[in-house]
């Protein structure tokens, strides 16, 4: 059974506009991860941090326990590398878009992120459309795990945003762990934003799973766009009369 | 013929200047000749020149100088015995610094610190049970201390001074202080451990081809791939990266990162990088292999 065959519905559901004191606010819930993001901007920038053609991007990443780390470091680097060209940030030069994820439940086991990163770039994107910031085009992402299983010995076996406990379960055969992120416009696949892979790949596994991840990614898409439509017929209900 | 008269006067400014105004359009004036040739006068697929220094450190188990280009990093590698208890997922500790810097660490700094832990996580560069004492609960792990000498935050140079301060490093052999005890996490009492100055082992890595991290840029517009990206320039005019971690050969891939920016990268981009890196990652082990022959190191 080839990657292609597998490719399951994205069990993924989003809700937007809860936080009442933000701009936009989404959460994102896939798997065993859950992490909510509140964006607000256009908003006043700090002097010192005023770019005088663009806005100012400040993300922050808050783990679900314990202190922030290094490792909320490297997830704020991720996303940010994602957005800076999606958001429209010459449209308002010396503002600042504060964008702040929240890790509810991050999903993975302790050595891993991808759960984490792929949740909250998701949520990141929802929480942008909610606050009504300008984005060039649609942005979703997944995990895809590959891992070694006792029957086959040659074809390694894949988790597609796994659970916690699937995750733990196969811990000690992972072979390789990857987050890949794609843009989209009108549905379909543009062009890929971010990937991030580690453990020990070849290169035909890697676009193997880079074409998976387009497939899981437009249904990812198709989510969302329910999730937007859900959200703009909630608000609109003051019409009917 | 008249002379045409200048709308203004012009000012005269130093490349220099120029460099670090507008980085964008100093880097496309040398790009976009023909063959195109990047501001450090390498071709667009040229490495930086490299080299490694080993075991030049004391007090050190392992100790590697490594220069690519105008970025230097230094590794220490150092031990400490803790109880097998205590031992986490990894063997291996790593912390990368800037030389010089007073204060918190800056946040890129802290996501290629993350980076590298996570990548040697990964990468499982030795086996941690040839760092367990005999006859003992206790086990001994390693710190490794990457300092960064210029100022640039360069991951695939501090990843190899890692790499280079492994593949010599010795652990000293552990001796049992007989007439001293310990308390362990468990209150029962072991002998203390010490470490004997004379004898040590080679530290046995998984790898005999190194894997080595390697950095790519690829342009917006063009495409063009660029090999080993360094400096703010370079930086500021190309936006899509891939950084690959991968020994040399057939062998698999350990680390690969991509972002695109405003770039399009395709798959022909990464399989060039592919390529690229493996062949990289040949004349490191090659450089790494003659300094440890030649020189000081085992």
């Amino acid at each position: 059974m080839t990657v292609q065959d597998i490719v399951r519905p994205s069990a993924a559901s989003a809700k937007t506009s809860f936080l009442y004191r933000v701009d936009g606010s989404a959460s994102w819930t896939v798997g065993t991860a859950n992490v909510i993001v509140s964006v607000s901007g256009p908003i006043e920038v700090n002097k010192r941090e005023e770019l005088p053609d663009v806005a100012t991007v400040e993300i922050v990443v808050r783990p679900g326990t314990g202190v922030t780390s290094t490792r909320e470091q490297f997830l704020q680097d991720r996303i940010r590398k994602v957005f800076a060209p999606v958001i429209v940030l010459d449209l308002h030069p010396r503002t600042l878009i504060q964008i702040v994820v929240q890790i509810v439940q991050s999903g993975d086991t302790k050595m891993l992120n991808t759960m984490t990163l792929s949740a909250s770039i998701n949520a990141t994107y929802m929480a942008l459309l909610d606050a009504g910031v300008p984005v060039r085009s649609t942005v979703s992402a997944t995990s895809i795990i590959y891992y070694k299983t006792q029957a086959q010995t040659s074809k390694a076996a894949v988790l597609i945003d796994p659970t916690r406990t699937e995750l733990e379960r196969i811990e000690k055969d992972i072979l390789s762990v990857h987050t890949v992120a794609y843009e989209l416009k009108g549905g379909k696949i543009e062009r890929l934003l971010l990937t991030e892979s580690v453990g020990s790949f070849t290169e035909d596994q890697v676009f193997e799973c880079y074409d998976s991840a387009a497939k899981i990614c437009e249904s990812t898409n198709e989510t969302m766009r329910e999730a937007v439509i859900n959200g703009v017929q909630r608000k609109s209900r003051w019409r009917e009369t | 013929m008249s002379e045409l008269q200048p709308f203004a006067e012009t000012l005269s400014s130093s490349p220099q200047l120029f460099a670090r105004l507008l980085p964008t359009v100093y880097f496309d004036k040398y790009i976009s000749l023909d063959p195109p040739i990047r501001p450090s006068l390498r071709s667009p697929t040229q490495f930086r020149p490299c080299r490694i220094n080993t075991s030049a450190l004391p007090n050190t188990f392992g100790s590697s100088v490594v220069r690519m280009g105008e970025c230097i990093a230094v590794c220490g590698i150092t031990g400490y015995i803790i109880d097998s208890s205590e031992a986490g997922p990894s063997a291996l500790y790593t912390n990368v610094d800037i030389v010089g810097r007073t204060g918190p660490p800056q946040s890129e700094l802290m996501s290629v610190s993350e980076w590298m832990y996570e990548t040697a996580l990964a990468a499982n560069l030795f086996d941690p049970t040839q760092l367990k004492i005999e006859d003992t609960a206790q086990t001994l792990v390693l710190q490794a201390q990457v300092q960064l000498l210029s100022q640039m935050y360069s991951g695939d140079v501090a990843w190899a001074a890692l790499l280079a301060a492994l593949a010599v490093t010795r652990i000293p052999k552990p001796v049992l202080a007989d007439d001293e005890e310990t308390l362990t996490a468990d209150f029962a009492t072991e002998p203390v451990v010490r470490f004997s100055t004379s004898e040590t082992r080679k530290l046995e890595l998984n790898y005999d081809s190194l894997p080595w991290c390697i950095n790519f840029g690829v342009m917006e517009g063009t495409g063009l791939v660029l090999a080993d990206l360094e400096g703010r320039v370079e930086e500021a005019s190309v936006q899509g990266s891939i950084t690959i971690v991968t020994s040399a050969g057939e062998s698999s891939i350990q680390n690969l990162s991509l972002s695109a920016g405003n770039s399009v990268i395709s798959k022909d981009h990464i399989r060039q990088c592919i390529a690229l890196a493996k062949r990289r990652a040949a004349e490191l082990d090659s450089i790494l292999k003659t300094q440890i022959h030649n020189g000081n190191g085992l």
